[in-house]
């Protein structure tokens, strides 16, 4: 009987919807929530190339269109009645998976990060959970607000709240003081991490 | 103040923002008007599951900060069919936490905050 283990949390919504998994040999699996046997989560798992996968991960691929590419049509479905770190058993199914209603919609993409809400920095910046960063600019991205700063300590990257608009004025290769909200978040792993939102800058 | 439900032992995490000032988040309902079984968490509806990245999250509700994050939850086979809830969120809702990916948080609501009448089901 074929197992598989959990290797990433991709999606969550009251619960694990969306992971990742390998098995014993290497090999790359995607599994997403169908419905639920008692008090314990069924998953469809199908086979997937690493390459979509990680198209998948940075919302370049539709979940519905990852599922259809399962090597030879093979798909399975395991029921998750231990811990994250336990293995999974993946139950082979017969018939085609069009032919059930276990398919998500197409287009659905997997979101990316969405910077915190005002409020957040805000109230951080009203505690005093305030960093100054000094270095110079080692890139700025307009579109999703991510920037990164050459300082002393090595790059620090971090977001800004406004998205791209905060980075105005910014020139790549010059060297400024940014004023950073520190937010404090968790993974999907539930391990503590620490955002820098930019609040403001001035030349250095 | 007590929460809804019964938290673990430093659960909110001390990283969890206590919530000061009005924000809205959206959640997954199956009814409308909103009941309170709509806003019961992943381990009062399922008691025995362990399949979780922790117990303080299981016992936590997911909202999102963006609309069309939640819209997208709903053409997921087993969530298909649910409703998109605007919550008002105002000081005295409890704790709350950027969680996961997307526009994913978890909120810790305190059992003195009136969800239902502060959650409007919007036509999606």
């Amino acid at each position: 009987m074929k197992t598989v283990k959990l290797t990433a949390v991709l999606d969550y919504y009251d619960g694990i919807q969306i992971f990742a998994a390998g098995d014993a040999i290497g090999g790359h699996y995607i599994a997403t929530a169908i419905d639920a046997v008692g008090d314990f989560d069924r998953y469809l798992v199908v086979g997937v190339r690493p390459a979509r996968l990680r198209e998948l991960r940075a919302g370049m691929l539709d979940l519905r269109t990852l599922l259809l590419e399962a090597p030879g049509g093979e798909w399975y479905t395991t029921i998750a009645d231990g811990t994250i770190d336990d293995p999974l058993t993946l139950e082979p199914q017969a018939g085609p998976l069009t032919a059930t209603d276990y398919l998500p919609e197409p287009g659905f993409l997997l979101a990316g990060d969405a910077p915190v809400e005002e409020a957040d920095l805000r109230q951080a910046l009203a505690k005093g959970k305030v960093a100054d960063l000094s270095g110079k600019l080692e890139w700025a991205d307009r579109r999703s607000g991510d920037w990164g700063l050459l300082t002393a300590g090595g790059v620090k990257s971090g977001k800004a709240v406004a998205g791209g608009s905060a980075l105005d004025g910014l020139q790549i290769g010059k060297s400024y003081r940014f004023r950073c909200a520190v937010i404090d978040e968790s993974d999907e792993f539930w391990r503590d991490r620490q955002a820098f939102y930019l609040a403001g800058f001035e030349g250095a | 103040m007590p929460y809804r439900e019964p938290l673990p032992e430093g659960c909110p995490p001390e990283a969890a923002e206590e919530i000061t000032e009005p924000r809205i988040v959206y959640r997954l309902v199956r009814h409308n008007p909103p009941v309170d079984d709509d806003f019961r968490s992943q381990r009062a509806e399922k008691p025995y599951a362990r399949f979780s990245t922790s117990e303080c999250q299981a016992r936590g509700l997911s909202v999102f900060s963006r609309r069309g994050d939640a819209e997208k939850q709903s053409t997921r086979p087993n969530l298909r069919g649910m409703m998109v809830c605007r919550v008002s969120l105002t000081p005295g809702a409890g704790r709350i936490l950027k969680t996961s990916g997307g526009s994913h948080y978890t909120w810790w609501p305190l059992a003195s905050y009136d969800i239902n009448a502060n959650c409007q089901v919007d036509p999606v």
